[in-house]
């Protein structure tokens, strides 16, 4: 940053720093106050900085590249960059930024009940095609955590929009009652190198050279462990049972039915395969296997609303209506045998956009 | 209008302004509710229901105001 820069973000005007290391304490210190982040530290965004991100992609910086919700706050391209920028976002990460904003703004996503409920909700993104060899995007051993500038700060920059943009703020308009980490930065991209099946966004009607973000909704994670089964039968069995805890948000009876995501581990997924099984196969075993749940083992309050609605049947009830609503993505590190179950925010399903940002031109 | 119990006043202020209704009436009702007995529940319903009404009449369009005063046409 050079020596007195013009530091923006268009709600609370502009202000200059003229000490360059210091500037950046100082520039986190005002972001704090004025409330622009999550609690981590930021990047400055410094005119330069801004520019250099609004290069990487067609448009000019009022360009409204969705409207979001709860707060009806327009996501400008400017406004985007900011964001990328102090989640220290390289420029090229950018045109993902603005593909998942749009993504979220797709009404079957839900935004307005993901950033107001009482639910640990957060967007969570999922790269697919060569961008992830482009941007050097992890998608293999510890995907799900720290470790990997472009995963860290593309969840996070989209993370910030929600917070300076849709107001997704603690206790004012997020009633989220304890949030989860997933809230901080949520980006990972699909190993398609070790997916024996297609990739989620050649399912989703993309081409295979499709660089492509997906966006979902999860509640949390579970891991799930089985080094024990020696068949692929034994392995799904592990997993169906992992998801019908009854008081997963994908089995509240209120909520209706949603996806849900299955992080499939490289090796649990290559095994499926060599045991004969397609992805479809395995959505089938799901389902058949998480569809009897035994009605006694719900509280007695809930057996009448289910009984009522139907979706308790001779005593049992499902946790899915059909086979397609588990999404299953392959990642992780190879020679583990970890999956993981994440339970979504039940009425929102995923979009997927193709990169560049498949905006109309103005 | 609309009703809200105590711990979501802040939600239902914030949205009301954001979607351009800044001086939507309000009734709140007490948190928690929904776990709530439906005796208990039904006795709230009593002690607001006159509240409710009061407040769709008063802020209703004056011409609708008069419908229940017409009588059967």
């Amino acid at each position: 940053m050079t020596e007195a820069e013009a530091v923006s973000v268009e709600a609370a005007g502009t202000f200059t720093v003229d000490d360059q290391l210091g500037a950046i304490f100082e520039v986190f210190d005002v972001a704090v106050e004025r409330g622009w982040t999550d609690g981590l530290p930021i990047l400055p965004p410094t005119r330069h900085a801004v520019e250099q991100h609004l290069a990487s992609v067609a448009g000019g910086p009022e360009d409204v590249v969705a409207v979001l919700a709860p707060t009806q706050g327009e996501a400008t391209l400017e406004l985007l960059a900011v964001c990328s920028v102090m989640a220290g976002c390289r420029p090229e990460y950018f045109p993902v930024v603005v593909a998942a904003v749009e993504a979220l703004a797709d009404p079957t996503f839900e935004l307005y009940g993901i950033n107001t409920t009482t639910n640990p909700v957060s967007p969570m993104l999922i790269l697919n095609g060569p961008i992830r060899s482009e941007l050097d995007i992890n998608c293999s051993y510890g995907v799900l955590g720290p470790g990997t500038r472009a995963n860290a700060t593309i969840g996070r920059a989209v993370s910030l929009a929600m917070i300076n943009i849709a107001g997704r703020v603690p206790g004012v308009v997020s009633k989220t009652t304890h949030a989860w980490p997933g809230r901080y930065t949520l980006c990972i991209g699909e190993f398609e190198e070790a997916n024996p099946w297609p990739p989620l966004h050649v399912e989703r009607g993309w081409a295979a050279e499709d660089s492509c973000v997906t966006v979902m909704a999860p509640t949390g994670s579970t891991n799930i462990i089985d080094m024990t089964s020696h068949t692929i039968e034994g392995v799904l069995t592990t997993i169906a049972h992992s998801m019908t805890a009854i008081g997963n948000v994908n089995m509240f009876p209120f909520f209706g039915l949603g996806p849900m995501l299955l992080v499939m581990c490289p090796d649990h997924a290559r095994f499926a395969a060599e045991s004969g099984l397609s992805k479809e196969d395995v959505r089938e075993f799901l389902f058949e296997a998480t569809s009897r749940i035994p009605l006694d083992q719900w509280p007695a309050e809930y057996r009448e609303t289910l009984e009522a609605s139907g979706r308790a049947v001779s005593g049992f009830t499902p946790l899915a209506a059909r086979p397609d609503q588990f999404e299953i993505v392959v990642a992780g590190g190879r020679g583990g045998y970890h999956d993981v179950f994440m339970p979504t925010f039940g009425d929102s399903w995923p979009v997927t956009k193709r990169l560049p940002s498949t905006r109309s031109p103005d | 209008m609309i009703v809200v119990t105590s711990e979501f006043v802040s939600l239902a202020t914030s949205l009301a302004k954001f979607y351009g209704y800044p001086e939507l009436p309000m009734v709140i009702v007490p948190h928690p509710f929904n776990n709530l007995p439906e005796a208990e529940i039904l006795r709230l319903a009593d002690k607001h229901a006159h509240e409710i009404v009061a407040s769709l009449v008063r802020h209703a369009d004056p011409d609708l105001r008069t419908v229940g005063k017409r009588g059967p046409e």
